[in-house]
Parts: C-alpha cells; structure tokens; sequence
C-alpha cells in the first residue's frame, strides 16, 4: 500500500469515528436509565434516526461506507455494533419487564437495522430515515417481550396502539 | 416497501442461462473428457462460463468489490482474457451473472430443504440449515450473496436487494403463526440482511467448521418475532428428521 493510501485509510477511519461518536452522544443523551425498557428503546432509535435524516452524509458514512472495502472502518463500524448490542442487553437486564436474549441476537438485530437504513440512503430517501421508527421499534422489542407474561405491552407514544398482551401469543399450531 | 411475490418453486425464478447451477451439483464447474472425441462447442461455453462465475466468486473473496477486476477474475478462473470478454461485457456483468448463478443455487437447496417438512417453523429450520451447508461448502458462491461492498455498484445493489426479497418472502410465511401481535414490515427484511452479515463475517473469517455451529442461534433468532423466544428456542433444539415429523412439534 503506498503512503498515500495508507493516509486516505487513516484519514477515512477517523471520520467514521467522530460521526460514530456523533451518533452515540445523541443517543445517549436521550436515553432516561429511569424510564421502562420499551422508552428508553424507542427514544434511542427516534434520536438515531431523526440525526440521521438530517444529515445525509452521516447517514451514509456510518450505514454504507463501512461495507466499502475499507477494513478499518469496517472494523470500526463492528465495533460499534458490539457497543450497541452490549448497550441493548445492559438496558434490557436492568429492565424487570424486558427478557434477556441469547448474545448473538443484538448484534445481528442491529446489523438488520443498518441495512434497512442503508438501503433508503442508497435510495435517496434518507430524508424519509424517521418514517422508520414505528416499525424498527416494535422489531427490537418484539424479541425481549417474548419471553416475559407481560411487562412490554406499555409503550408510550404509541399511535398506532399495535402492542397486545404477550399473553396472546401462539405457539406452533400441530398439524391437522 | 412490500415484498413481491412468493416464489414457490424454482421455476418461477427468472434466469439467464445458469439454471444448471442450481441443479450440477456444488461446484458447478467439471472437468472436460480428454481424447479424440470433440467436445460441443456448447459444452465447451458452457463450461468456461462456470469457471468465470467461480473465478467471480474467489476473486471477490480475495480483493473485494471495489479493488475487484478483469485480470483478477480470469486470474482466478484460469481462463484467457479472450474467453472472458466471450460471455461477458465487463465486471459487472460478469458479477451480476455469478450472483444469479449463486442466488439459483441457494434457493433452490432452500427450497428443497423447506419441502422436507411439514410445519413452518421446521420448514424454516430445514431452509436455514440449508443455508449455512451451501456457506460452508460453496464460500464463493456465498460471498456473492452476502458481501456488502456489493452496494458500492448500485446495479448489483438492486439485484442483491431483489434476491433477498425472495428469501424475506419465504420467512414472511410465518406471520400467520402470530396470531396476536402485529409483526412490523421491517421485520423480514431486517433479519435476512441481518443473518447476511453475520455470514458475510463468518466468511471473511475463513472458518468454514463454524457455521453448522450457528444453526440453532440462527433458528431461535428468526423464528422469534413470529413465535416467541420461548418456542423459538425449543424448536431451534429439535433435530429434524428426514421426511418432516411434525410430531417433535407436539413435545411441549
């Protein structure tokens, strides 16, 4: 590798490095330890996409360009996926109401959501990112209300009013 | 976003010429008969063409997409450049073809797998189990289904995008095992990318031993928004038998 690249690679992993910073600071700063599980998730995922949306070249920075070839920001961008995964699973064990998940779930749960993400920014339609939110936060917490009796049927701010007791769930219908 | 159409069966997946990928057997590439009998033009075609598209599929393990070239792709598949430029245009079109070849064979051992079986969710088992056999023994293949610097060419992006949606389909067969909750849209295609780039990891680790490791986690994290991590996790534990006993799915 010449100087030159060697530079532009060193130049390109610290960018995504501050915009991953960028991203966590506002995550975290909406997040109240205090709040129920199901809150603290959807106001995490609500600040991560509405800073998104309104910068597109964050947007594609830290949820495209880490599968662009460059093995630093990739390694970066895993990095980050593991924080996350580990910030999930931290704020789901202090949550009485939420159910622990084997340790590969998180990570792969937010590998999923990138690519949803990155797929209206290769579109063009990262103006759209918060559009999102709905359907994100139910698929996130759909794996720690499993396995409690109930606990997660109360989000607030929830318009749609999708959320119905776990109690209600089926199991595997046996064949007729 | 809606995802299309179920395919049903193999039949109804579009092809160009490389249907015999999904049913050649796995390496999709053969030996020609030595001596004085004279190959078929075609046959001869035919058979330099497998050799690109493997070629496509090492040669982007390799280097990647972006640092992916011509001299690289027949480097790899030990063809002249001539021949190359014989069924292909450019990189792109040659990726583009190895891509389907690998997306024909997958859903077709997939498909196979899932029709093993009687009930969804062992179905599903049978197909994700599938999935990982066809990673572990056709890497090449499987890199072209799941490498994510394939998004830097926005055509190959699309088609990427377009075969998943087949696999999102398949799993979205399971929303009427919930009965209760409402699955949100994302959910499909959100898990197969996810599953994607846990493969596409696996796979640039090398450690081919490692995948039938990941059939039960697997199996537990797609089943899980349709049935409950509960179920999911004790369907995930259950050996699948030959021919699809439904009756493991009674063992409460």
């Amino acid at each position: 590798m010449s100087p030159q690249a060697a530079t532009d690679r060193v130049s390109a992993a610290v960018v995504y490095e501050r915009g991953a910073q960028r991203l966590h600071d506002a995550i975290t700063a909406v997040c109240d330890p205090h709040a129920s599980f199901a809150d603290r998730v959807q106001a995490a995922l609500r600040a991560a996409l509405a800073l998104l949306a309104a910068d597109p070249d964050l947007a594609r920075l830290l949820t495209v360009e880490p599968y662009l070839d460059d093995d630093d920001t990739f390694l970066r961008y895993q990095h980050w996926k593991k924080h996350y995964g580990a910030l999930l699973r931290r704020a789901a064990a202090e949550s009485p109401e939420a159910s622990t998940n084997p340790p590969f779930v998180e990570p792969a749960l937010i590998g999923g959501l990138r690519s949803q993400i990155a797929h209206r920014v290769l579109v063009g339609e990262t103006n759209r990112l918060e559009d999102l939110l709905p359907g994100f936060t139910e698929f996130l917490l759909a794996y720690y209300r499993s396995g409690a009796p109930s606990g997660l049927t109360q989000v607030r701010n929830d318009p749609q009013g999708t959320r119905q007791p776990s109690s209600q769930r089926p199991g595997i219908r046996a064949r007729r | 976003m809606r995802l299309p159409r179920t395919p049903n069966d193999i039949s109804t997946i579009p092809s160009n010429g490389a249907r015999s990928a999904a049913t050649n057997g796995s390496s999709g590439t053969h030996s020609l008969p030595r001596g004085r009998r004279r190959t078929p033009a075609e046959l001869v075609a035919n058979n330099q063409r497998q050799h690109l598209i493997s070629g496509v599929g090492k040669a982007l393990g390799q280097h990647g997409y972006g640092t992916l070239t011509v001299a690289r792709v027949i480097d790899a598949a030990g063809v002249s450049r001539t021949t190359f430029y014989e069924h292909f245009e450019n990189k792109r079109d040659a990726v583009l073809a190895a891509h389907e070849d690998a997306f024909e064979r997958l859903l077709f051992l997939v498909l196979r797998a899932c029709n093993s079986q009687h009930e969804w969710p062992l179905k599903l088992k049978a197909g994700v189990g599938a999935t990982l056999r066809f990673a572990a023994e056709e890497p090449d293949r499987a890199r072209l289904l799941t490498l994510g610097s394939l998004s830097a060419d926005r055509t190959i992006w699309r088609r990427l995008t377009a075969s998943r949606d087949h696999f999102a389909v398949l799993l979205a067969a399971g929303r009427e095992h919930r009965q209760g909750l409402p699955i949100p849209e994302v959910t499909e295609r959100a898990l197969i990318d996810g599953i994607a780039a846990l493969l596409a990891a696996h796979l640039a680790d090398g450690n081919a031993a490692t995948f039938s490791d990941l059939e039960p986690q697997l199996v537990e994290l797609v089943l899980g928004p349709y049935l409950g991590a509960r179920e999911a996790a004790r369907v995930a534990r259950l050996d699948l038998l030959a021919g699809g006993d439904s009756d493991l799915l009674r063992q409460r």
